[in-house]
């Protein structure tokens, strides 16, 4: 029976630590390959920054307004742009993401983008992202929809789910 | 035994999903909430075009209370620049906008640089005791990165919105004409390593000063949102407070303006 309550205990962990191991560095086109192997299920990515205080508000807006899509096969994910400052090191952004992820209580995997260039990341997602926050809309196909720049609020933020399910 | 497993799993996967679909806590990060209403778009003015004079309306006091109006500006080029203090995107380019101004100013260009973000200036004017200053802010930045601008607060983000401006930095530069002739980015270089770089502000300088003509174009901003005031009970942010300026976002800038960069987009 103690057993069975350990391996209770470990399900139970595995499902809710999701995104915290999520929680990873890639650099531009692991962004893509991202979007590649998520074809087939309608994609929010936000990109934000924990150093980013309008980015940072408009997170619990993005949790529960994105809570329906993600339960019915919609994906959310954030991307940290930590390295859009010239001296932190994609360890550190690292280190910054996951500290501030946790804080703000994100419940979606964070990839922090270790991409340099911010032109080739405009160039590898085929959308002109660079404002922080933005949020950018994918469709089942693959196909970015929209890019919405600035903060959004909830009713926004369940519009751009509605475009990406259509 | 094994019913006893299956069983255990069972109830902690609905638990997991239970636990999992409840809201977390925005722990450690205080933000305001608001009842969503939907947002007002009051129309006060049209955003600024490209081919547009710089409106006569364009009055703001700089850090140390000088007042600078369009009317002073006349028949200068003049950059632009908005501003800001806490912007990591914009740091990056503070070295590159001092070298413009330092290569430029001596040709009779004017600098402005303009921080309409609510969290730097305050949504007011800041009442200051006798004898001492206001934006100690902005001076301390100013002096800990050498930086030589002249900096101008914009209360209530109004010139933000007059300029249809989005992010730190965005750079518009006027012709002698006073006709607006660039909205943009000063590079295309984010965190100033590239070897080479195109510089567009720079381009366009070189070609005002000695009188040729500069096509207009624009490209798409790359940077922090300007943090505005809150209105009509929303939060501050991204809102816009005037008419909302054509959507840069999707696949492209500008509608039917010419890109800066070859007629293609910007970067890429």
């Amino acid at each position: 029976m103690r057993t069975a309550r350990i391996a209770a205990l470990l399900v139970l962990f595995s499902a809710c630590s999701d995104h915290t191991e999520a929680t990873r560095i890639v650099d531009g086109k692991g962004v893509q390959e991202y979007v590649e192997a998520h074809r087939g299920k309608p994609l929010l990515i936000n990109f934000w920054a924990s150093w980013c205080v309008p980015c940072c508000e408009e997170m619990p807006d993005l949790i529960s307004a994105t809570r329906d899509f993600r339960a019915h096969g919609g994906q959310v994910v954030g991307i940290a742009m930590e390295c859009m400052v010239a001296d932190v090191t994609k360890e550190a952004g690292l280190v910054k993401a996951r500290e501030r992820a946790k804080q703000l209580g994100i419940n979606f995997p964070v990839l922090v983008c270790s991409e340099p260039d911010i032109f080739a990341l405009r160039e590898l997602l085929g959308a002109e992202v660079g404002e922080l926050p933005g949020t950018l809309v994918i469709d089942r196909a693959g196909v970015v929809v929209e890019l919405h720049d600035g903060k959004a609020t909830q009713e926004e933020f369940a519009k751009l789910c509605l475009h990406a399910q259509r | 035994m094994t019913r006893c497993y299956f069983l255990a799993i069972f109830s902690a996967l609905l638990l997991a999903s239970f636990a999992c679909a409840q809201e977390p806590p925005a722990g450690g990060q205080p933000v305001e909430k608001s009842e969503a209403k939907p947002q007002e778009q009051k129309a006060v003015q049209q955003p600024l075009q490209l081919g547009d004079a710089l409106p006569a309306t364009f009055v703001l006091k700089d850090i140390d209370g000088v007042e600078h109006k369009a009317a002073g500006l006349k028949g200068k080029i003049t950059v632009v620049d908005f501003f800001s203090i806490t912007c990591h995107v914009h740091a990056a380019w503070n070295d590159r906008l001092a070298a413009l101004q330092q290569d430029f100013a001596s040709q009779g260009v004017s600098f402005l640089f303009i921080d309409s973000n609510v969290q730097e200036i305050g949504e007011k004017p800041p009442a200051t005791e006798p004898g001492k200053q206001a934006f100690d802010n902005i001076r301390q930045h100013l002096k800990d990165k050498s930086l030589p601008f002249s900096v101008l607060v914009d209360h209530g983000n109004i010139v933000a919105d007059l300029f249809a401006a989005r992010t730190t930095p965005q750079v518009y530069v006027f012709a002698a004409d006073g006709k607006l002739v660039y909205r943009g980015l000063v590079d295309n270089d984010q965190q100033g390593s590239k070897a080479e770089r195109t510089s567009y502000v720079r381009s366009v300088l070189t070609k005002l000063v000695v009188g040729e003509k500069v096509e207009p174009s624009s490209n798409k901003s790359i940077g922090c949102s300007i943090k505005r005031v809150a209105v009509d009970g929303q939060r501050g942010g991204s809102l816009w407070r005037g008419s909302r300026p054509p959507r840069t976002g999707g696949t492209g800038g500008t509608g039917g303006e010419r890109k800066a960069g070859e007629g293609s987009e910007v970067g890429r």
